[in-house]
């Protein structure tokens, strides 16, 4: 079994739409989350989100051909396009080339293609205008629409696809490329997802009355995962791209290495046992992480860090119970918990990548980016772990192993560790 | 309106995401009936049913309350205490 490294990362998250913007808005507990009135004029609950402050498509500009950069409307593929071309860049490949490169692959998720794109052709159609729609929209219509985009402008010559798990959408690509990588079917994948912002998509959500509508007029304050006032959660959007690399070629390339993939695991709750279409089995979620800890041959002692999944909803505590099960700690043996939501909303199928950014930038640089607004804990949660486990300032530890997950819709779940690199 | 009156104008709603059998429980419900462990209940139909109270009593229960609406005693107190908010209006 081949181990597998991280020589790459890229990121277009509302707080931060690079590497080192995003870095550091994490280390400083900076929000990206804005009011926007074209919301509150949709008849919107909760009229607060996050979108990538200051996102220029313009560098796209640079990489495409001029008939593809002036057609190019899809929200979900510019995000993911600047995020791969970033963590690309950032391992040290050159973007344009003649070459293909049989030994690298894309796997980059979405929840669903780009809906304001997709309402824009159905508007042309019943306009019957289609005929004027012109060439180059079923590729961004596509759910495999971002993939296709990277695998086409990097020259990747693996498998370039695209998976689709809703908010587990990030992980599970990670994981997937991992596992491609381990077992010898390629050496290089680019791994992310992405996510558009999309009042359509964002509007369902509020109707189903999962976003916070408290906060309106105090927009940083809205996304306040495990505090005892959270009323759901803040709608997000953008993309995450890791480039997850054979040890062996990235030594032989002096790559820079941001950390080592050790274990990761999938699974399902099946919808039964409490689970449900928008419910986690908690026996699915604790096989899920036991199983990821497990194949690691870590002890969960060892833990540094926990990045949870953590929405901001009522099933924040249940969460807490099912790491705190899973590993078999709690109290002040907890280790320390966040999540990044609380910075930059709940990036849907775009979260577990972003989140697996995050979660590498806090294990590279040795800190922990604070939970925001979470000033008095829910106390369902503090009946399982201190208070302190919660981290609420910036602070600076070393982190040398972190676990990841994510859970999504449909009752699935996605588990992933990462180590500091050792020889 | 009456409680009593209130719970079967519930159960009529309710029992469009029931079957057979947990409709026959729902029949002989209490204040203290779970909707999840007793009745089976899906927690998004909850949130539907609530969506349906809603319209049809013109009242507005917010989301973080929704969320503790476990037992058919906690739902009616909550529609009443609208209801009566909306009349002192």
């Amino acid at each position: 079994m081949n181990r597998v490294v991280i020589t790459g990362l890229g990121v277009v998250a509302p707080n931060g739409v690079n590497i080192a913007s995003f870095t550091s808005a994490l280390r400083q507990g900076i929000s990206g989350i804005q009011f926007f009135q074209h919301l509150k004029d949709s008849a919107m609950g909760c009229c607060v989100a996050g979108v990538p402050m200051n996102f220029d498509n313009s560098i796209l500009r640079k990489y495409l051909n001029p008939g593809a950069f002036k057609s190019l409307r899809s929200t979900t593929i510019k995000y993911a396009l600047a995020a791969a071309i970033e963590a690309w860049t950032n391992a040290g490949f050159e973007v344009i080339g003649n070459d293909i490169d049989p030994d690298s692959g894309c796997i980059f998720g979405n929840g669903v293609c780009d809906v304001d794109h997709m309402r824009y052709a159905i508007g042309m159609f019943e306009n019957g205008d289609i005929q004027k729609l012109g060439v180059r929209h079923i590729e961004q219509l596509m759910s495999s629409g971002s993939s296709a985009y990277i695998g086409g402008l990097l020259g990747l010559g693996n498998q370039v696809t695209a998976n689709s798990s809703a908010c587990s959408t990030g992980t599970e690509a990670v994981v997937t490329a991992f596992e491609k990588i381990q077992s010898g079917n390629a050496k290089r994948m680019i791994a992310g997802s992405c996510e558009a912002s999309s009042p359509y998509i964002w509007a369902v959500f509020d109707a189903m009355r999962v976003l916070n509508r408290n906060h309106n007029d105090n927009p940083t304050a809205a996304s306040r995962p495990m505090s005892i006032d959270s009323a759901g959660f803040v709608p997000g959007s953008g993309a995450g791209a890791l480039i997850l690399e054979e040890l062996e070629t990235a030594i032989k390339r002096n790559a820079i290495i941001y950390g080592e993939v050790v274990s990761g695991f999938v699974n399902s709750g099946g919808h039964r046992n409490g689970g449900s279409m928008t419910a986690p089995s908690s026996a699915g979620v604790r096989t899920c992480i036991e199983t990821t800890i497990h194949k690691s041959g870590i002890h969960p002692r060892e833990i540094d860090l926990i990045c949870g999944h953590l929405t901001g909803t009522s099933a924040d505590k249940l969460e807490i119970a099912n790491w705190s099960m899973a590993l078999n700690r709690s109290g002040k043996n907890f280790p320390p918990i966040n999540t990044s939501k609380s910075l930059t909303g709940h990036c849907i199928s775009a979260t577990g990548s972003i989140e697996c950014v995050a979660a590498i930038l806090q294990m590279d640089n040795n800190f922990i980016q604070p939970n925001l607004n979470c000033d008095i804990i829910q106390p369902e949660i503090l009946e399982i772990i201190d208070e302190e486990c919660i981290v609420r300032q910036p602070t600076n530890k070393v982190i040398n192993t972190v676990i990841k997950a994510n859970f999504g819709f449909g009752d699935v779940n996605s588990c992933v560790i990462f180590k500091k690199y050792s020889k | 309106m009456e409680r009593a009156a209130l719970f079967e104008e519930l159960k009529l709603i309710m029992g469009e995401y029931m079957d057979d059998e947990n409709k026959l429980k729902l029949a002989v419900a209490n204040d203290d009936t779970d909707f999840v462990n007793d009745l089976n209940m899906d927690s998004i139909d909850m949130v539907d049913i609530v969506i349906r109270v809603e319209n049809q009593y013109g009242i507005e229960i917010k989301n973080e309350t929704i969320a503790k609406l476990n037992t058919v005693g906690k739902c009616l107190d909550v529609i009443q205490a609208r209801l009566l908010e909306k009349e002192s209006k």
